[in-house]
């Protein structure tokens, strides 16, 4: 058996790296189709580098199983239940909002860079305007907008809430069963702390009170499913805004193929029908998002 | 004499128990009374459980007898005594229901000083008597 569960970790990496191949083939892909207008970079900049950004944190995730766990596998995938409300709320009139979204980024770096000119005159800088650090930072601005014309804002980027955001976008559900709940770890929230970092002791003594663990959780597949999901959401959000079209394999279907071939393998060459897993695709299981 | 024995963890591990006047002398410690009370604490951690309930209509029968509790005619309560055939009948579920929700009452009257301080104390001995005892896997 432990034959059997070392081919399929071996079979697993094959699966991973055919899943990334495929996510970044469909990227490329939908950039070559899609029809760039050279008069207006930042929006095609914007929407093709977010739908990038998913590309990167899907692949990631895919390619570090020890992290497909309920500790850190939230962290990617509420950034991409993230990165999705904005691709949709952004596509919803991509004209301001993408000029919108650059402007806060590059309001930000500012910001950091004002950070760093306080923190240097504060530790006893004298050419704080030549630091290196300071002359970098303002470069890349520059390149960008001149610093001394951009603007710094605080709050939100959209100026508006991300639930407001995911409602005018209509991908509500995608807030309420993804972003939300995945949000507890990101956060450090208690609902979140409570499962994974506190334990209830059992001697009977002790009142049934909690006391904190650091526990090793198993390998589980579904964060990678879930990040293949959220992926395809956005490519299938873009498709639909932009009007692209593309004769692509997606990385999702030959990602639930190619687990479940594994998966009834493994599950054949195991004696006990306890320890078989689950289908891979099983929608019953899951919740809406 | 029975009640001396059956409390008899409480003088061997818990000397500030307000209990153990009924001792003229510490009891020596053996092997079996702390895992005994172990057992009987873990039985009364299920509230619905029939152990517990017994243990919660114990307060209430000292509550009728003291003339602290009166219930009106027709209502579980004032059956009282049925419930000793828990769990094997209706009439004994009912009023086990009825026992926690007074118990219930009953607790949330006052800040029990004494009561109060004795729950703390026990609890605090607690840690001091034992190491915690986690579950061994990874979550539950």
């Amino acid at each position: 058996m432990t034959e059997n569960v070392a081919g399929f970790h071996d079979r697993l990496t094959k699966i991973v790296e055919e899943f990334v191949s495929n996510a970044r083939a469909e990227l490329s892909q939908r950039w070559a189709a899609w029809s760039v207008d050279i008069t207006t970079p930042a929006l095609h900049e914007v929407l093709g580098g977010l739908l990038a950004r998913q590309v990167t944190l899907a692949t990631q995730l895919a390619r570090a199983p020890q992290t497909w766990n309920g500790h850190v596998a939230p962290l990617s995938l509420r950034a991409m239940t993230d990165g999705y409300i904005t691709l949709a709320w952004i596509l919803e009139c991509p004209a301001t909002r993408c000029d919108q979204y650059v402007k806060f980024g590059l309001g930000q770096k500012k910001l950091f860079l004002e950070h760093w000119k306080v923190h240097l005159t504060e530790t006893g800088e004298r050419n704080v305007e030549n630091h290196p650090v300071i002359k970098a930072m303002e470069q890349w601005l520059n390149a960008e907008r001149f610093h001394f014309l951009t603007e710094v804002s605080v709050g939100s980027w959209s100026e508006t809430d991300t639930r407001s955001m995911a409602e005018e976008a209509g991908c509500l559900d995608l807030y309420r069963f993804g972003y939300a709940p995945l949000s507890a770890a990101v956060h450090n929230m208690w609902h979140h702390v409570i499962d994974y970092n506190l334990k209830t002791c059992q001697n009977p003594l002790h009142g049934s009170h909690r006391v904190p663990v650091d526990p090793d959780l198993a390998i589980d597949p579904d964060y990678l499913y879930r990040a293949a999901k959220y992926l395809d959401k956005s490519f299938r959000l873009f498709d639909r805004k932009t009007g692209v079209s593309v004769e692509v394999t997606r990385s999702i279907d030959a990602l639930i193929d190619a687990l479940n071939d594994a998966l009834n393998t493994l599950n054949d060459s195991l004696p006990d029908p306890d320890m078989r897993g689950a289908p891979a695709d099983n929608p019953a299981a899951r919740a809406p998002e | 004499m029975r009640i001396r024995e059956a409390l008899n963890a409480f003088p061997m591990f818990y000397p500030g128990c307000p209990l153990n006047f009924l001792y003229e002398q510490t009891p020596e410690i053996n092997a079996s009374a702390l895992p005994l009370l172990k057992q009987t604490l873990d039985s009364l951690y299920d509230r619905g459980g029939t152990p517990a309930t017994f243990t919660q209509a114990n307060a209430i029968y000292i509550a009728f007898t003291i003339d602290m509790l009166k219930v009106c005619a027709g209502l579980a309560l004032a059956n009282f005594p049925a419930i000793e055939a828990l769990p094997h009948t209706e009439e004994s579920k009912t009023i086990a229901s009825g026992v926690r929700a007074a118990v219930n009452a009953f607790s949330r009257q006052e800040d029990h000083g004494l009561s109060r301080r004795w729950a703390t104390y026990f609890w605090k001995r607690g840690l001091d008597l034992e190491a915690c005892e986690l579950r061994a896997g990874m979550m539950e």
